[in-house]
């Protein structure tokens, strides 16, 4: 596995300078979202296209947030225009099931598919960015595909409730898996909602079922709060399987890391599967992982998410997942 | 016993609730599982028929059915010989279990394999023929592995259960047989072994798989011309049963469905249809195989329509219902009522099995709680000061606080003296006059059996609120009346007693019984956490929604009841709504959908309700569920009559709108012109 990653004013520059690329992106009422399409529409290279999704939440959740989210998703419209950043967007529905996304994504694809692609999983639902992930890393006329994620501005996290109103378990579009047995692993990354995580580990763990923790480690106290809040409300009530030697801290961005981690863990059990609840990069490193080890990816989709979820936008990071047609987990580094 | 306090903590006996991932480790099972729910129409889950096992979340369903799986069976025949004694006279059965949601039968029709794979128009009878020949080869795969159990000799005393006889049958020529159905279309004709044939059934599910996530955009001629017609193969394997058995008698083939009333919430567009498919097996009346679904009490019934027909799979004639919740919840004169010595016996063993406490002896759990008593509680809130129960009087004048004070007199108990004032205030609203009011006083109808009893619950609440403190909660009654016949509730509890205890320094496995404090206090724990286990942990159903709800509608009972010093309606804790109030409009149904949904999520507490008006229509009643009582300071036990809702609107108010709630007529009776100061008639 060889992920290069890092800063887009960076890596970034040095990997999409000299190339002709698509973004497809996500139009959400979060302004983060614009961060990449205004840093890179005019920056390194030449961007053919920009493709966002506007993803709507379904009519029954609750809470119902579609007129602050259409609100601030105009205000983002309008600072893409601004902006001088020609995009095309169409409409698409949180819940809408896998032919649907695939569809879209086909849409995004459109008249052409070049040979780099910029997939911005920012503002992208996991259930949107997994099945995506996956399809464009299988797919061969692309070349290249690179990742980016753009956080918020310091401290831009809500205070309440990010998500709410989930649905049952269930593996994220791409990712069945058939039922866990007993010498499986299971690995959850832990974010700021629990999201009935507890749940998902009451139906996947059958006897002999082995549960491990990720923990991110976000450079600011409040994050990590929250993270070990998640953490404990998981604990309380399962208090005889974890333990301080089922929990690991990994950088929150470092999805690589991760990654190289996972095939540690997995050593001594058959299969893992992956319960992605944590930070976007983790879900990242273990979409990766899934991806080249057919693992299962389970999780409860919220149906609500708060149009205040983040403010502001800070840094954009970039990950080469792919690169001349190689995978960034078929390539080794020298001597290993 | 030698555990430190620091073992007690890290090894709490009730955390980790009977559910499903513990269960099915068969040993751990066989351990916890207590044959105390076995009883009346709970044992016809193993009788040869189609069953619908309804009940709310937490009720036991998963537990029960779970005795059906061949793991279980075999565990329990090696370490006792027999089965629990309920089911030591039912003849033996052929068990399996397919979970609809872990083997992904709910992800067919996300992607359309009409369209992707045959590149035609989509056809919903084409993706739903598809997932059916994923159910017939799923029940293939979970068919061989219980042939394996029984047949490889790992567990002889399930074998000779069965009746099968290894010599007679070697897996391979079995496994020859199997591959020989017709129904198979010639899929597995170069099956000659177990094990070849368990790699080909894989192989097919794992094709499936391969289209459902997204790997392929084909499905290969191999498979998509050997589609096996639904229901076909398991009759196959029924038969193929009782050819292994040497048994006269039949040995039917039980196979329990799992996580069926998921499927529409998992897929909107496809989720019926899967469910028709369901239906489809038990329309088919197989002598030899008999389906087993667990359901949440109201998410059976919304559809019954078989695959690709009209007509409707029909209560009695395809199928029988089973309801948990008549055999746990307590009925209003508690006869029959199996939930304490279910809940004593599943106490006992988590502690034998779970904390290890050998020298557990049965019943501990109703010594660990001990008794409760109306007067000791009452007495409880005044301990320190006692002069301060006359507070309980206020409201009334002083002559009728003086003449109370001395009916009761000195060493009268806080309780009594409520009920009297209340009494009192009762028949001041009744616009009686004070002469009148204190000259019945004499005969302390306050008293009387039944007028004590509907009002002393509402009663305590207020005492403890005039001793500026919140309800006490502790008993071993008291514990069973907040589970509300849950077992998860139950076992929820006393996790959090038993945290509460550790924490205290107090050994709760020798502790008996454990201070009321600290049952207080793990309670009223127990109650927060249920009351937010619906807005995070229950999902797909509106938890988030009715956990706003009940914000609301919780305080709103608790302050009709505590204005209320005249208790003149101590059943106001719940509503009852006329049946077709439900069906009038679309506010009633969303209503009822509510409640229905809160209901299966042990969130209400559901009865039916004879009304107090002649010839009325028939309604239901709703309360909060027992254990939300401690965290809303509402009364936990039911007495007559509820708030006649006269108007759905309302209902819809309360749920729908941010209206503030006023539950009933909201009348204080510190109000009434005799009570106050100074005021005579």
């Amino acid at each position: 596995m060889r992920l290069p990653w890092g800063k887009l004013a960076t890596v970034g520059e040095a990997f999409l300078s000299k190339q002709s690329y698509g973004i497809i992106g996500c139009l959400s009422p979060e302004y983060r979202c614009v961060s990449v399409p205004m840093r890179i529409a005019c920056g390194p290279g030449t961007c053919q296209f920009i493709r966002l999704l506007e993803i709507h939440d379904p009519d029954d959740a609750f809470p119902n947030y579609s007129t602050e989210a259409k609100a601030k998703r105009d205000e983002n419209r309008i600072a893409l225009d601004a902006a001088g950043v020609r995009y095309d967007s169409t409409r698409a529905d949180l819940l809408d099931a896998d032919g649907k996304q695939l569809k879209q994504l086909a849409w995004c694809l459109t008249d052409h598919v070049p040979e780099t692609v910029v997939l911005d999983i920012t503002a992208f639902p996991k259930r949107y960015f997994a099945l995506y992930l996956k399809k464009l890393m299988l797919r061969s006329e692309i070349q290249n595909l690179i990742i980016t994620y753009s956080v918020p501005s310091p401290g831009g996290y809500s205070d309440g409730h990010l998500a709410s109103d989930p649905l049952p378990c269930d593996h994220l579009p791409g990712f069945a898996a058939p039922p866990p047995d007993s010498g499986s692993c299971l690995l959850a990354s832990m974010g700021f909602e629990p999201l009935n995580l507890k749940g998902i580990l009451s139906m996947h763990r059958a006897g002999g079922v082995t549960v491990k923790i990720v923990l991110p480690f976000p450079p600011d106290g409040i994050g990590i709060r929250r993270a070990f809040n998640s953490l404990r409300n998981l604990a309380s009530h399962e208090a005889a399987e974890i333990g301080c030697n089922t929990v690991y801290v990994v950088s929150t961005w470092d999805a690589e890391y991760l990654y190289r981690q996972m095939g540690v863990w997995q050593q001594g059990y058959q299969k893992m599967y992956l319960l992605p609840f944590g930070p976007k990069p983790h879900t990242l490193g273990m979409v990766l992982y899934a991806i080249k080890h057919n693992c299962g990816i389970y999780y409860t989709q919220p149906k609500s998410y708060s149009p205040n979820y983040s403010q502001g936008a800070g840094d954009s990071w970039v990950y080469v997942v792919k690169w001349e047609g190689i995978p960034c987990y078929e390539r080794y580094q020298s001597g290993t | 016993m030698t555990t430190s306090k620091e073992t007690y903590r890290s090894r709490n006996p009730f955390y980790n609730p009977l559910v499903a991932e513990r269960i099915r480790d068969p040993k751990l099972y066989r351990k916890l599982f207590s044959p105390k729910v076995l009883v009346g129409e709970t044992l016809e889950v193993f009788q040869p028929v189609n069953v619908v096992l309804l009940g709310p979340q937490g009720s036991g369903k998963s537990m029960i059915l779970n005795m059906i799986r061949l793991p279980v069976v075999a565990e329990w025949l090696s370490k006792h010989n027999t089965m629990p004694e309920p089911l030591s006279s039912i003849p033996p059965y052929f068990g399996l279990c397919v979970n609809l949601v872990l083997c992904n039968f709910h992800a067919f029709g996300r992607r359309s394999i009409s369209r992707a794979a045959k590149g035609g128009d989509h056809d919903p009878g084409v993706e739903l023929s598809c997932a059916a020949d994923f159910m017939n080869h799923m029940c293939l795969k979970e068919f061989l592995r219980g042939l394996e159990l029984v047949i490889e000799g790992r567990s002889p005393r399930l074998r000779s259960w069965l009746g099968f006889q290894k010599r007679l049958h070697p897996k391979d020529e079995v496994a020859s047989t199997i591959a020989k159905w017709k129904c198979w279309f010639g899929y597995y004709r170069k099956c000659t072994s177990f094990q070849k044939l368990k790699a080909k059934v894989e192989e097919r599910l794992a094709t499936w798989f391969s289209f459902i996530n997204a790997n392929t955009d084909d499905i290969p001629d191999e498979v998509w011309t050997t589609k096996a017609t639904l229901g076909e193969p398991v009759k196959e394997m029924g038969k193929l049963v009782n050819t292994l058995s040497t048994h006269d008698d039949i040995v039917p083939l039980f196979i329990v469905i799992d996580q069926y009333e998921v499927l529409p919430e998992l897929n909107p567009v496809y989720g019926t249809g899967l469910q028709r498919v369901v239906n489809s097996l038990l329309k088919t009346r197989d002598p030899l195989v008999s389906y087993k679904i667990g359901a949440r009490t109201h998410d059976w019934g919304k559809e019954l329509r078989i695959w690709g027909a009209e007509s409707r799979i029909e209560v009695q004639r395809d199928y029988v219902v089973v309801n948990l919740c008549d055999s746990l919840m307590r009925n209003e004169d508690a006869q029959g009522w199996v939930f304490p010595d279910f809940a004593n016996d599943v106490i006992d063993k988590r502690l034998r099995v779970e904390g290890g406490f050998p020298g557990v002896l049965p019943g501990h759990a109703e010594k660990m709680f001990g008794k409760w008593n109306e007067y000791e509680e009452a007495n409880i809130y005044f301990r320190r000061h006692k002069a301060n129960k006359m507070k309980v009087l206020r409201g009334l004048q002083p002559p009728a606080k003086s003449v109370i004070a001395q009916l009761c007199g000195e060493d009268a108990s806080a309780l009594d003296l409520r009920l009297a004032a209340a009494w009192c205030m009762q028949r001041s609203q009744r616009k009686d006059t004070l002469r009148q009011i204190l000259s019945e006083c004499a005969s302390r109808p306050w008293s009387r059996d039944w007028w004590r009893k509907e009002r002393r619950e509402v009663a305590l609440l207020h005492i403890a609120s005039f001793a500026n403190q919140r309800r006490i909660y502790y008993g071993w009654d008291t514990i069973l009346y907040l589970s509300g016949g849950n077992i998860t509730c139950l076992l929820d509890i006393c996790a959090e007693v038993w945290d509460t205890a550790t924490k205290r320094g107090e050994d709760p496995a020798t502790k008996q019984p454990l201070p009321y404090r600290i049952q207080t206090d793990g309670v009223y724990v127990a109650s927060e956490k249920w009351l937010n286990r619906d807005r995070s942990e229950v999902t797909g159903s509106g938890g988030a929604m009715r956990y706003q709800a009940l914000a609301r509608l919780g305080p709103a009972i608790s302050d009709m009841l505590s204005g209320s010093l005249a208790i003149s309606n101590p059943g106001h804790s719940g509503f009852s709504i006329g049946e077709s109030d439900f069906g009038n409009s679309d506010h009633g149904k969303r209503v009822c959908q509510f409640l229905e949904r809160g209901a299966d999520w042990a969130v209400f507490e559901e009865r039916a309700h004879t009304s107090k008006h002649r010839g009325d229509q028939k309604r239901r009643k709703w309360y909060l569920h027992p254990l939300l009582s401690p965290v809303f300071g509402i009364p936990f036990k039911r007495t007559k009559e509820p708030l006649y809702i006269s108007d759905i609107d309302i209902v819809y108010g309360w749920f729908f709108t941010d209206r503030t709630i006023v539950f009933g007529n909201k009348r204080s009776s510190v109000d009434e012109p005799l009570f106050r100061s100074g005021g005579l008639p």
